[in-house]
C-alpha cells in the first residue's frame, strides 16, 4: 500500500486508505477495544500467515468506518457486517487485505508478510501515539517478541544493544539488582542525574524493575529533544515509555510463557592455589608467614577454594500466565507472574510476584473508561554482604573444618570451633573469618521486602468529531522494608560482640493527573493531530531507620526493642511537585510533509520562586521522500524519509528538593551525661539556581530498499546541555565540601544506525539480521566562571565528561633502568610513571588525562534463522573505547606484593627473568605506594587504567514450534519450546570478573552463564 | 435537517466541551500552592537560628566536630620522638619501607589523605563557629549576656582550630564570617596576622566567658586562658621569624598559665585522670563509669557519653552514626595481644589494639619504671590468658603447658631490669611458663609460640574496661587541656625569659608534675642517662638547678603522652628534627626529615579546587 505507484492509484481510494490507516492507528490507540457497530450478520473466520500460523491481534475493520475488531490468539475473529461491506484485514508486518463480504459468513484470510509494513508500527510518543511513518523525531521501539526472546530478568536488559543510542550497564550482580540506563551519552557529570524518565502506562517515575518483562507490549525510547519535549523539564535524559499488554475483544485467550534455567558461574578469573600461593609468599620478604597448618595443607596438596564453597548453581525461572478477552464494548486482561533469580552466592535470591489487571469499557458511544493496576511484591535476599568478599580474600592455604586442623595454632585453639568450622581457618590473621560461618543465615542476613502498586484510571470523552478529552489519574506507590542482621559470628561483630540490627523503611508515592484534549482531523490533504495537556505531579518520599545493638537473641529486624543499645533512629520526608502545560501539533500535508511543534511550560517546586517556571519548545519536520516522484522513479526505495528536529528540554532529576534552601541538620554531642544535640547548616543554599537545559538538533533518515531486504534508520544528533546542575566540590576551607550550582555546559554528538536485513528468504528458510550501531562523543564545552579546567571536580573543557585525570602508566622499571628508577626512589620491578615535566620527581604536576570512561561506540547484532518449525537466534554485543580503572586489579586480588590474602594467578608480573611491562614485582611492590593521591593514587592504581573493550555473545536460542496438526490434537493454538544459553562467550583482554561491569566482585558480581528451557503456549 | 435527537446530542457535546474546559481551568488554578516548597523534616537556617532556642541549639553544634578533629592524630603523635607508624625497629633502615608520611618520606605530599582530612575538618569547625558568630546579631528577643557567652565560645573554638592549622601549615585561609557563597578562591593569610587575630579573639573570649560553664564541656574562661598561654608561648618562639613574636609573649604565656594553675589544682594521683581498670582482665573489677572524667585538673575536654546515640561520631549531615562512635583513644596504640595463647581473639578483654601509634624504644627509658606511677599506668607489663589453652607447646620439643585462664603468658621487663636467659620463657630456652621480653627486644623480637614478632607492651594510658570491642565505643572524655600542661608551659616560658611566675622559677613549676608522679619530692625519679641507647646507667629527672628545654620535653613526654600535643611541642621548641632523628628509629633510618617538614603541604584537594593559584609550602 505504501509502495503503490503514483498513477495507478485512484485518489479517492488513496484517501480511504489513509483513513483506514488512521483508523488502524486509532484502534491501536484504543488498545484494540471494539467499538459499537450496527450489524446485520456475523462474519467469522481465521487469519493465518503464509505458513498457516494463526495471527492474533489482526485488525479487522469494515472499510470506511471505525467499526472493527481484532483477531484472538487463535487467529479467529467475529465481526458484524452487511453484504455490501468490504472488510479490511491489517496487521503490522503484513500487506493489508480487503475482502468483500457478499454472501459469505465465513471468511478465512491468509496475510502475506510485507517487509515495508514496519512503517505502520504504532509508536507511543507520550500523551499520544503515532505511526512510525508519521514520526518526525528519533523514537525507537522494541516489542514484546524482542523482549521475551532474550528472557531478561529485568526489562531494562532487553534494551541492551537492541536500541541504538541506549547504553545499559549493570550496576551490581546481586539478585534483583537493576541497571543503569543512559540515552545518547552522559548529559551530566553526575551519574545519578543521567537516568532517563521512565513512563509506565502513563505513570512517570515508575520503576522499570518492578515490571515483569513478559507483561510488556512495547518499549518506546524517545531519544531526541523534539520527541522528549512533551515531557519538558523531565526530558533531558530521554524517555522510556513502557506500555503493558492490554486485553482484546473476543473469546478469552490464555497464554503461558515460562522458562526454567540454571545459572552457573563461568568466565571466572583464576586465583592462586595453595601451592602457587605458598611458593610466592613463603619468601622471607613477606612478613606474615604461614602457620604449621597452612604448611601441612600445602605439603598435602590441599587447596581450599573458598569461593567455590560458598557459591552455587542458581535457579533462574519465570512463569507468566495471562488471560485476556472481552465483549464488544469491554475488554479485560489479567496476568500473574513469578520470577525467581537465585544468587550465585549461597543463601541469596530474589523473588518477584507480579499481578496485573486491566479493564476498559466503552460505556456509551462517546465515553470510554478504563482501569489498570499493576502490583509487584518482591523479596530480595542479599544473604551475607561480607561472605563473598571474605571468600575472595581468604588464603587458599586455609582450612574449612575445625576437625581438619592437625596443627592448631593458638588462635584456633583459643577460639575453638564455631559449628563444625574453624573460625580463623588455621591462618594467623584475625581480619577475615571463615566465609562459611559468615555466610550462614543464622549469622548474617540482609533482606528487603518491597511492594509496589501502579494504578491508573481514565475516562475519555468524545466531544465532537475528532475532538476528545481524556482525564487520567495515575498513582504509584512503593514501600520497602530492609533489614540487616549481624550475629556475633560475623566479621563486623568479630565473634565477640552481641548481635546488631539495622532496619530501614522506605515509602515512595506519587500521583500524576493528566488532562488531555486531543483534536484529530483530516481536511483533504491536510491532517492535524493536536494535543493540549495540563498535568500535575507530586511525589512524597518517606524514610525511617532504626539501628540497635546488643540483641538478646536472633530476632532479625523484628524486635528492635530487645536491643539493649540504640545506635540510631530517624525519619525523613522529601516532597516535590511539578505542574505542566503542554501543547503539541502534528500536521501532515499530503502524507508527505510532516511537521510537529511542541511546547511545554513546567513549574517545579525544587527551584526558588523566581526560577520555578521554564518553557521548553521544539519543532520537527519530516519529508517522506518516497512519496516524491523523483525518488519513486529511482525504483530503489520502498520507503524513504528525512527528518530534522530541534528541541529544548530540562533535567528535573538534577535538582534535589530543598537545594535552594539553607537547611539545618542535627548534630549530636553530650554535655556531662546529658544529650547536647545541636543544629548546624547542612549545605550552602543557592537561590540563584536555574533550570538545566538541553538543546538538541537531530537529523534522521529512515529507509527501506526495494527487492533487497534492507531497511534502517540513521540518526545524527548534537545535544548541548547548559547550566548543568551539580554538586560542585568546593575548597574545604569554605567549611563545605560542595555546593549545588549551575556548573557548565556539555555536548554530546553522535550517530546511530539501525539496520534490519533479510539476508535469505527462500521457501521455508529465512535468515534476518538486526544491527545497531551507536557512536557518541561527549565533551565539556565550558565551565562556570570561565575556567578551562577544574581538577578537583575532574572537569576539563574539551575533554570527555568522564575524563580520567591521573598519572600515566609507562610500564615497569626494567633491570637495565635501575639508575633511572633510583632517581624516583624506585627499583626495577616497580611501576614506572610518566614524569611529564621531567623534574625527576613524580608529584601532582605529573597528572594528565589518560583516558575516558565513556565508550567510542557500541554495536549489537542479532541474527535470526528459521527453517520450517525450527528457529534459532543469537545476539552479539560489543563496546569499544571505554577505559576503566580496573576494580579487579585495585581490589585485594591485584595487591600481589602483600601476603595477607589470596591473589589473582593471572597477573603477568615482573621478575628478573620475566621482564614484563604489565605488572609489578611481588617482591618490590608497585613503589610510591600508599593512600596517596598525589603519588599516583599509588602506582598500583595508575596501572589499572585499562581499555575494557569486549565482544559478548549474549544469548543463543533454539526453538521449535509444534506443527498445526499436533496442535489441533492438543487443542492449543501455539506451542513453542526452546532452549537458550545466556552469556556463553565473552572476548576481552580486560582481566576482571566481567569487562562490561567494572567490579571488585564483592556484590555477587560473579560472571555467570545461564542455560534455560522455556515454553510459549497459547490456548 | 437535523433531528431533535441530533440537536440534543450536539448540545450534549457542547456541554461536554464546557465541562472539559472547566475541568482544565479548575486543575490549572492553584499551581502556586502546588509548587510551594516547604520542608517538613527540616527548618531553614534563617528561620530557626534567629530564635533564642534555635540559637542555643546552634551553639551546641560547635562542639561535636572536636571528636573528629582530635582523631586526626597521625600528624600529631606520629613522626615525632615518641610515636611511629610501625614498630619493626630492626627494619627501619629498609629503604623500600621508608616512604611513609610519619618518616617524612616520599608519601608525605600534598595528596596525603591525613593532610587533607585534618584540613577539611578544621575548616568545617571554623565555619560552624563562624555561623554562630555571624548570626548572633540576628537573634530576636535573645538574652544578650547569653548570646555574648556563646559568641565567646565560638571565638574560642575558632581560635583552637586556627591555631592547630597555622602550626601545621603556616599561612592559611582565615575565614572570620559564615560562608554564604560558593567562593572557590583560596587566600593564605600571613601567620603573624593569624596570631594577632587569635590573641584578639581569645582575649575577648576570656573576658566574656564564665569561670564555670552552663553545661560542663563548654568552653570556660580557663580554657581561653590555657589556649592563650599556648598561643603566646608559641608566638614567643616565633617560628621561622614569621609569627610576629617577641620575648614579651613568654611573660604573657606565664601569666595565663598561672591563672589556669590557680583555678585548676592538680588531682592527687596521676591515675585519677584516667579510667580505672585492672591489669588482669580475668580479674577485671572495674567497668565504664567507675572513674569520673570530670576533675579539678581538666580545663577543657572533648565529651563522650555512655549513650550510643549521643556518643556517635558525626562528620557530616545525615551521617548520624559513623564508624563505631565514641572515644577511640583506647584502641590506637601498638602491641596487640590477640596472638598470645589464651586469647580468644577479638574480644573486649583487652580491646582493640590497632597499632596506629607505636611507642618508640626511647620512651620507656625516659621513665623511672619503679617509682614513676605513670610508667605502670601507661604500659601493660604483664599479659594474662583469658581462656584456657590446654596442651600449649611453647616451642618444638618442649613439654606442653596447660595454660589456664588468668595465667601470666607474657611479661615485658623494665628497661633497667632485663631478664637473663634462664629467667625467660620456655619458648626461648628459659624456665618460665610464660614469655619474657626484654626492653632491647621491644619491637624487634622474633615470633615465638607465645607471641607474634615485633612485640611491644601495649600503651594503655587511655584503656577503658567493659566497653564493646571495636575501633571506638569509648565513653571517657578526651582531655584537650589540663593544668599539668600549664605548669610545663610556665616552666618553658621562664626558660625563655618570662618573669613574674607566681610559683617561682622554672624548676618550681617543672617539679610539680614529677613529684606528683613519683609520690613526693624525696622519691627518686631516675630515667636512663641516655634514652637512645641500651645502657643501664641512670640520671634523675627531678630539676635541681637549670631547667632545659629537653628536660621539659622529656617531662611533657611522660606526663602528656598521647594527649595530642607532641608534634606541636617539638616544632615550637625547634627540636623536632633533632629529637625525632635521635629517638624514632624509623626517622633515623630514613634520614629524610628536613627543615621544610616543619610545615605541612597545602592539601592537593584544596589547590585542585581553588580557581586561583595557591602557593605551596617550600619543599613539596
Amino acid at each position: 500500500m505504501i509502495n503503490l505507484k503514483r498513477g495507478t492509484v485512484d485518489p479517492r481510494k488513496l484517501k480511504t486508505r489513509t483513513m483506514s490507516l488512521f483508523q488502524k492507528g486509532f484502534f491501536m490507540l484504543l488498545l484494540l477495544v471494539g467499538v459499537v457497530v450496527s450489524a446485520q450478520q456475523n462474519i467469522t473466520g481465521t487469519i493465518t500467515d503464509e505458513a498457516g500460523v494463526p495471527l492474533p491481534g489482526v485488525n479487522v475493520v469494515i472499510k470506511g468506518t471505525n467499526d472493527g475488531v481484532s483477531s484472538d490468539f487463535d487467529g479467529n475473529y467475529t465481526i458484524k457486517a452487511e453484504a455490501d461491506d468490504v472488510i479490511v484485514f491489517s496487521f503490522i508486518g503484513f500487506v493489508d487485505q480487503e475482502v468483500s463480504v457478499g454472501n459469505n459468513s465465513n471468511i478465512n484470510v491468509l496475510l502475506v508478510a510485507s517487509f515495508d509494513e514496519l512503517d505502520e508500527v504504532i509508536v507511543t510518543t507520550g500523551y499520544g501515539q503515532s505511526r512510525k511513518r508519521d514520526l518526525t523525531g528519533a523514537i525507537a521501539q522494541i516489542r514484546t517478541e524482542t523482549i521475551t526472546r532474550a528472557n531478561p530478568l529485568q526489562a531494562a536488559a532487553s534494551l541492551q544493544g537492541q536500541v541504538a543510542g541506549v547504553n545499559i550497564t549493570k550496576v551490581k550482580g546481586r539478585p534483583g539488582d537493576g541497571f543503569d540506563i543512559n540515552i545518547r551519552g552522559l548529559n551530566n557529570f553526575d551519574a545519578d542525574k543521567t537516568a532517563p524518565l521512565v513512563v509506565v502506562d502513563g505513570i512517570m517515575g515508575a520503576n522499570l524493575n518492578s515490571i515483569n518483562p513478559s507483561d510488556i507490549q512495547t518499549i518506546d525510547v524517545l531519544k531526541d529533544a523534539s520527541s522528549t519535549a512533551v515531557y519538558g523539564s523531565r526530558g533531558a535524559n530521554g524517555v522510556i515509555i513502557v506500555t503493558t499488554k492490554k486485553g482484546a475483544t473476543g473469546k478469552a485467550n490464555v497464554t503461558y510463557n515460562g522458562y526454567y534455567g540454571i545459572r552457573t558461574k563461568s568466565h571466572m578469573p583464576e586465583f592462586m592455589d595453595s601451592k602457587q600461593y605458598y611458593d610466592l609468599y613463603s619468601n622471607e620478604k613477606f612478613g606474615r608467614g604461614f602457620t604449621a597448618q597452612e604448611e601441612y595443607n600445602v605439603n598435602n596438596g590441599i587447596t581450599t577454594d573458598w569461593v567455590d564453597l560458598i557459591t552455587q548453581d542458581a535457579v533462574q525461572q519465570n512463569h507468566t500466565v495471562a488471560v485476556s478477552g472481552g465483549s464488544e464494548k469491554t475488554s479485560y486482561n489479567f496476568s500473574a507472574a513469578y520470577l525467581e533469580e537465585g544468587g550465585l552466592t549461597n543463601h541469596t535470591d530474589y523473588e518477584r510476584l507480579s499481578l496485573n489487571a486491566g479493564v476498559e469499557s466503552q460505556i456509551s458511544d462517546n465515553v470510554k473508561v478504563g482501569f489498570t493496576s499493576y502490583i509487584t511484591q518482591s523479596d530480595r535476599n542479599w544473604g551475607s554482604t561480607e561472605a563473598l568478599r571474605s571468600a575472595l580474600r581468604s588464603r587458599p592455604t586455609g582450612t574449612v573444618f575445625f576437625d581438619d586442623i592437625v596443627e592448631p595454632n593458638k588462635r584456633d585453639t583459643n577460639y575453638g570451633p564455631v559449628g563444625p568450622y574453624a573460625f580463623f581457618m588455621g591462618i594467623d590473621d584475625s581480619q577475615v573469618i571463615n566465609p562459611l560461618i559468615e555466610i550462614d543465615p543464622q549469622n548474617f542476613q540482609r533482606r528487603q521486602k518491597a511492594n509496589s502498586i501502579l494504578a491508573n484510571v481514565f475516562a475519555e470523552i468524545k466531544l465532537a468529531d475528532g475532538l476528545k478529552f481524556k482525564t487520567s489519574y495515575s498513582a504509584y506507590e512503593t514501600t520497602a522494608r530492609e533489614g540487616d542482621y549481624r550475629g556475633t559470628f560475623t566479621k563486623s561483630q568479630k565473634g565477640s560482640n552481641n548481635p546488631k540490627v539495622d532496619t530501614w523503611n522506605y515509602k515512595t508515592s506519587n500521583y500524576t493527573l493528566d488532562n488531555t484534549l486531543n483534536y484529530n482531523k483530516t481536511f483533504g490533504k491536510h491532517r492535524i493531530d493536536a494535543t493540549a495537556l495540563f498535568s500535575i505531579f507530586e511525589q512524597y518520599d518517606e524514610y525511617m531507620q532504626i539501628q540497635v545493638e546488643d540483641l538478646a537473641y536472633r530476632s532479625l529486624w523484628h524486635n528492635t526493642g530487645s536491643g539493649a543499645t540504640i545506635k540510631a533512629y530517624n525519619t525523613n520526608l522529601i516532597e516535590s511537585s511539578l505542574a505542566s502545560y503542554m501543547g503539541r501539533v502534528n500536521y501532515t500535508f499530503n502524507d508527505k510533509y510532516l511537521l510537529t511543534v511542541t511546547g511545554r511550560y513546567d513549574g517545579a517546586s525544587q527551584l526558588a520562586t523566581d526560577n520555578k517556571w521554564a518553557f521548553f519548545p521544539s519543532a520537527a519536520l519530516g519529508w517522506r521522500l518516497s512519496e516524491e516522484s523523483f525518488i519513486e522513479d529511482l525504483d530503489v526505495f520502498s520507503s524513504l524519509k528525512l527528518r530534522v528536529s530541534y528541541g529544548e528540554v530540562g533535567n528535573n532529576a538534577s535538582i534535589s528538593p530543598y537545594a535552594t534552601q539553607s537547611n539545618i541538620y542535627q548534630t549530636v554531642y553530650d554535655f556531662d551525661g546529658s544529650a547536647a544535640n545541636g543544629y548546624s547548616i547542612n549545605s550552602l543554599s543557592n537561590r540563584g539556581l536555574v533550570w538545566e537545559r538541553s538543546r538538541e538538533v537531530n537529523f534522521g533518515l529512515d529507509f527501506a530498499l526495494k527487492n533487497i531486504g534492507i531497511r534502517g534508520s540513521i540518526e545524527i544528533y548534537k545535544r548541548n546541555t547548559e547550566d548543568l546542575i551539580l554538586d560542585d566540590k568546593l575548597p574545604t576551607s569554605t567549611g563545605f565540601d560542595s555546593a549545588i550550582a549551575n556548573v557548565g555546559e556539555i555536548e554530546n554528538s553522535g550517530v546511530e544506525i539501525t539496520l534490519n536485513t533479510v539476508n535469505v528468504s527462500k521457501g521455508d528458510f529465512k535468515w534476518s539480521s538486526d544491527l545497531t550501531f551507536t557512536a557518541n562523543k561527549d565533551k565539556v564545552i565550558k565551565l562556570a566562571g570561565g575556567i578551562t579546567e577544574d581538577k578537583g571536580n575532574g572537569r576539563f573543557v574539551g575533554e570527555s565528561v568522564r575524563a580520567y585525570y591521573t598519572y600515566k602508566f609507562e610500564g615497569i622499571w626494567q633491570t637495565d633502568e635501575a639508575t633511572e628508577a633510583a632517581v624516583y626512589g624506585q627499583v626495577p620491578g616497580q611501576v614506572k610513571l610518566a614524569d611529564l615535566n621531567d623534574d625527576d620527581k613524580i608529584n601532582s604536576d605529573d597528572r594528565t588525562i589518560v583516558g575516558k570512561g565513556t565508550p567510542d561506540w557500541t554495536a549489537g547484532l542479532r541474527n535470526q534463522i528459521s527453517y520450517k518449525n525450527w528457529d534459532m537466534s543469537f545476539f552479539m554485543y560489543t563496546r569499544r573505547g571505554l577505559m576503566y580503572s580496573n576494580a579487579y586489579l585495585n581490589a585485594t586480588y591485584g595487591d600481589i606484593s602483600s601476603d595477607r590474602y589470596n591473589r589473582s594467578s593471572e597477573l603477568n608480573y615482573w621478575t628478573a627473568t620475566n621482564p614484563s611491562n604489565e605488572y609489578f614485582s611481588p617482591l618490590t611492590g608497585p613503589g610510591l605506594n600508599g593512600n596517596n593521591e598525589s603519588k599516583g593514587g599509588n602506582t598500583r592504581v595508575a596501572l589499572s587504567y585499562q581499555m575494557a573493550d569486549f565482544v559478548r555473545i549474549s544469548d543463543i536460542t533454539f526453538g521449535y514450534s509444534l506443527p498445526q496438526n499436533i496442535l489441533d490434537e492438543l487443542g492449543v493454538s501455539r506451542l513453542r519450546i526452546y532452549g537458550q544459553v545466556q552469556n556463553p562467550f565473552v572476548f576481552s583482554d580486560f582481566l576482571s570478573f566481567d569487562p562490561e561491569y567494572n567490579s571488585g566482585g564483592d556484590n555477587d558480581d560473579l560472571p555467570a552463564m545461564t542455560v534455560l528451557f522455556g515454553v510459549n503456549l497459547n490456548f | 435537517m437535523k433531528s431533535l435527537k441530533e440537536i440534543i446530542i450536539q448540545m450534549k457535546k457542547i456541554n461536554q466541551i464546557l465541562i472539559a474546559l472547566s475541568l482544565v481551568f479548575v486543575f490549572s488554578c492553584d499551581t502556586e500552592d502546588l509548587l510551594m516548597e516547604e520542608a517538613v523534616s527540616n527548618q531553614t537556617a534563617d528561620s530557626f537560628f534567629s530564635t533564642p532556642a534555635g540559637f542555643e541549639d546552634l551553639s551546641k553544634s560547635i562542639y561535636p566536630l572536636l571528636r573528629v578533629i582530635i582523631e586526626q592524630r597521625e600528624l600529631v603523635l606520629n613522626g615525632t620522638d615518641l610515636f611511629a607508624g610501625s614498630s619493626s625497629w630492626d627494619q627501619s633502615t629498609n629503604a623500600l619501607l621508608n616512604n611513609r608520611i610519619d618518616t617524612y618520606g616520599s608519601e608525605l605530599t600534598d595528596g596525603a589523605g591525613a593532610i587533607s582530612d585534618l584540613w577539611t575538618v578544621l575548616y568545617k569547625q571554623i565555619n560552624r563557629s563562624n555561623i554562630l558568630i555571624s548570626r548572633a546579631n540576628d537573634v530576636i528577643d535573645g538574652d544578650a549576656t547569653l548570646i555574648a557567652t556563646r559568641v565567646a565560645e565560638a571565638k574560642f573554638m575558632r581560635s583552637l582550630c586556627l591555631f592547630w592549622a597555622v602550626q601545621q601549615w603556616g599561612d592559611v585561609p582565615m575565614p572570620l564570617a559564615e560562608t554564604t557563597a560558593a567562593n572557590k578562591e583560596v587566600t593564605r593569610v600571613a601567620s603573624s596576622e593569624i596570631y594577632a587575630q587569635l590573641i584578639t579573639d581569645l582575649t575577648a573570649a576570656e573576658t566574656a566567658l564564665p569561670s564555670t560553664a552552663s553545661d560542663y564541656g563548654r568552653a570556660t574562661k580557663s580554657a581561653a586562658q590555657h589556649l592563650l598561654a599556648r598561643v603566646y608561648l608559641t608566638r614567643g618562639w616565633n617560628f621561622d621569624g614569621k609569627l610576629g613574636g617577641t620575648t614579651a609573649d613568654f611573660t604573657q604565656a606565664l601569666s595565663y598559665a598561672d591563672k589556669v594553675i590557680a583555678s585548676h589544682p592538680l588531682v592527687t594521683n596521676y591515675a585519677d585522670l584516667w579510667p580505672k581498670r585492672s591489669e588482669d582482665p580475668t580479674n577485671q573489677t572495674f567497668g565504664p563509669g567507675d572513674q569520673d572524667a570530670k576533675n579539678s585538673e581538666v580545663v577543657f575536654a572533648v565529651q563522650y557519653s555512655d549513650q550510643a546515640i549521643t556518643n556517635a561520631l558525626q562528620t557530616d549531615a545525615g551521617a548520624v552514626v559513623n564508624n563505631d562512635g565514641g572515644n577511640n583513644l583506647h584502641g590506637l596504640f601498638g602491641g596487640g595481644v590477640d596472638d598470645v595463647p589464651g586469647s580468644p581473639g577479638r574480644t573486649s578483654d583487652y580491646n582493640r589494639v590497632l597499632g596506629v601509634h607505636h611507642t618508640t624504644p626511647a620512651i620507656y627509658r625516659l621513665f623511672d619504671p619503679i617509682n614513676d606511677t605513670r610508667y605502670h599506668h601507661n604500659f601493660v607489663e604483664k599479659v594474662y590468658a583469658v581462656v584456657d589453652n590446654a596442651g600449649f607447646v611453647p616451642a618444638e620439643g618442649v613439654t606442653p603447658i596447660d595454660i589456664k585462664s588468668g595465667d601470666l603468658v607474657l611479661e615485658f621487663r623494665d628497661w633497667n631490669s632485663p631478664a637473663a636467659t634462664a629467667d625467660k620463657g620456655k619458648d626461648v630456652g628459659g624456665t618460665k611458663d610464660y614469655a619474657v621480653i626484654n626492653h632491647d627486644e621491644y619491637g624487634i623480637v622474633d615470633e615465638s609460640n607465645f607471641h607474634g614478632q615485633d612485640k611491644t607492651p601495649m600503651m594503655w594510658k587511655f584503656w577503658e574496661p567493659g566497653i564493646a570491642y571495636g575501633n571506638g565505643f569509648g565513653e571517657f572524655d578526651a582531655v584537650v587541656m589540663r593544668s599539668a600542661e600549664a605548669y610545663l608551659i610556665a616552666a618553658e616560658a621562664i626558660v625563655k625569659g618570662a618573669t613574674g611566675g607566681a610559683l617561682g622559677g622554672a624548676s618550681d613549676y617543672y617539679n610539680k608534675t614529677v613529684d606528683r608522679a613519683v609520690g613526693g619530692a624525696s622519691v627518686p625519679a631516675n630515667q636512663a642517662a641516655d634514652p637512645v641507647g641500651t645502657a643501664l646507667t641512670t640520671a634523675s629527672y627531678r630539676a635541681t638547678g637549670t631547667v632545659t628545654i629537653d628536660m621539659i620535653l622529656n617531662e611533657r613526654a611522660r606526663e602528656l603522652m598521647g594527649e595530642g600535643l607532641r608534634w606541636y611541642d617539638l616544632k615550637r621548641t625547634e627540636k623536632l628534627i633533632e629529637r625525632a632523628k635521635a629517638m624514632n628509629p624509623w626517622i633515623k633510618g630514613s634520614n629524610t626529615i628536613q627543615s621544610y617538614h616543619l610545615l605541612r603541604p597545602i592539601p592537593l584537594t584544596e589547590s585542585d579546587l581553588s580557581t586561583n593559584e595557591i602557593t605551596q609550602n617550600t619543599g613539596y
